[in-house]
């Protein structure tokens, strides 16, 4: 089985670029997905997007020149994609975060267990409400469990970048909790 | 030894956001960011794909040969040469018919049809006639002056 250099190298010489394209896409595309699905919260968008990032990865992977390892660059094009979306979805969209809450608590009420539902929901609003960086370098720390350094080469910020991004969001979430 | 460090401290960092949220409470909310419709992976690669080839369809642009391309500027050259000799040859045409008509006409005729349309009518031939000629005279005297100069 070939690894992703391999596939890569493959994709660039353009020797059956569609074979290396579609194993790179189905060896990577759930990581890719539920990354950006944390982020949009719908399905209908993180397709959407996950489309975008392949298309895109399609057409540049030719000039990817392996300083990274394919995987951190392919987090890199979401990770840009995906705040890209959130960006045109902000300026488009009057959907406000009070109704997005709504959204959550109506989701979370078919739950069993109210105290669990609580804290569901105290969770998922701490989340909406941090800002889109610092959720994601929270998401990728805690869901993803990647290091920092990798942290930090997706999202184009250094490692004493990502780690105050990760502490930030803690803090903030604690001061949401506490609110409520 | 590297590998187990930044393990270690994933972990740790876990913990400190486990404090705040029930482990429980985390895990129902990457499940419920884990549910996607059925076969939904399994179609997702066709889609990509498909949308990669309609991106990638080129505008249609015709390759035409060398000898293509001197037929065609030898088709417009021949079309533009016979339009201009058609055109040329239709004046010189008319212009001949008019003369040769104009020649066989009658001079009563003329006369005839001069009396009967009164615009025509209206003109003092005479008079026009006689500024002609004065013209040519006045032309005539000027060009034998110039003569006798340069002899």
């Amino acid at each position: 089985m070939q690894n992703d250099q391999e596939l890569v190298i493959q994709f660039q010489q353009s020797s059956q670029k569609e074979a290396a394209f579609t194993q790179l896409l189905k060896r990577h595309q759930q990581k890719v997905y539920y990354q950006i699905k944390r982020m949009v919260n719908d399905h209908a968008d993180a397709d959407d997007v996950a489309q975008q990032v392949w298309i895109k990865v399609w057409s540049k992977l030719d000039g990817f020149k392996m300083e990274s390892e394919f995987s951190t660059w392919l987090f890199r094009v979401a990770y840009n994609e995906t705040l890209n979306f959130i960006e045109k979805q902000k300026k488009q969209s009057s959907h406000n975060l009070s109704t997005e809450i709504l959204d959550y608590e109506n989701a979370s009420s078919g739950s069993d267990n109210p105290k669990s539902t609580a804290i569901q929901i105290a969770l998922e609003q701490a989340i909406k409400q941090l800002p889109e960086k610092q959720r994601f370098v929270f998401m990728l720390r805690y869901f993803d469990e990647l290091s920092y350094e990798k942290i930090a080469e997706i999202s184009g910020t250094t490692v004493g970048g990502a780690k105050a991004n990760f502490h930030q969001a803690l803090k903030k979430m604690e001061e949401i909790l506490k609110k409520d | 030894m590297e590998n187990t460090n930044i393990q270690k401290n994933i972990g740790e960092d876990k913990q400190l956001v486990e404090q705040l949220f029930s482990k429980e409470a985390l895990g129902r909310f990457e499940e419920k960011n884990s549910t996607v419709p059925a076969h939904y992976f399994e179609n997702f690669e066709a889609r990509v794909l498909n949308n990669i080839h309609a991106s990638k369809q080129p505008a249609r642009i015709f390759n035409i040969a060398k000898w293509g391309q001197l037929a065609i500027a030898a088709s417009f050259l021949a079309i533009i040469v016979s339009s201009y000799l058609f055109f040329q040859s239709n004046t010189s045409i008319d212009q001949n018919q008019s003369i040769v008509s104009l020649q066989e006409i009658p001079t009563s005729e003329i006369d005839a049809y001069v009396s009967t349309n009164e615009w025509v009518a209206e003109i003092d031939w005479q008079e026009e006639i006689n500024i002609e000629s004065s013209h040519l005279e006045s032309l005539n005297n000027h060009l034998m002056k110039d003569s006798n100069n340069n002899q």
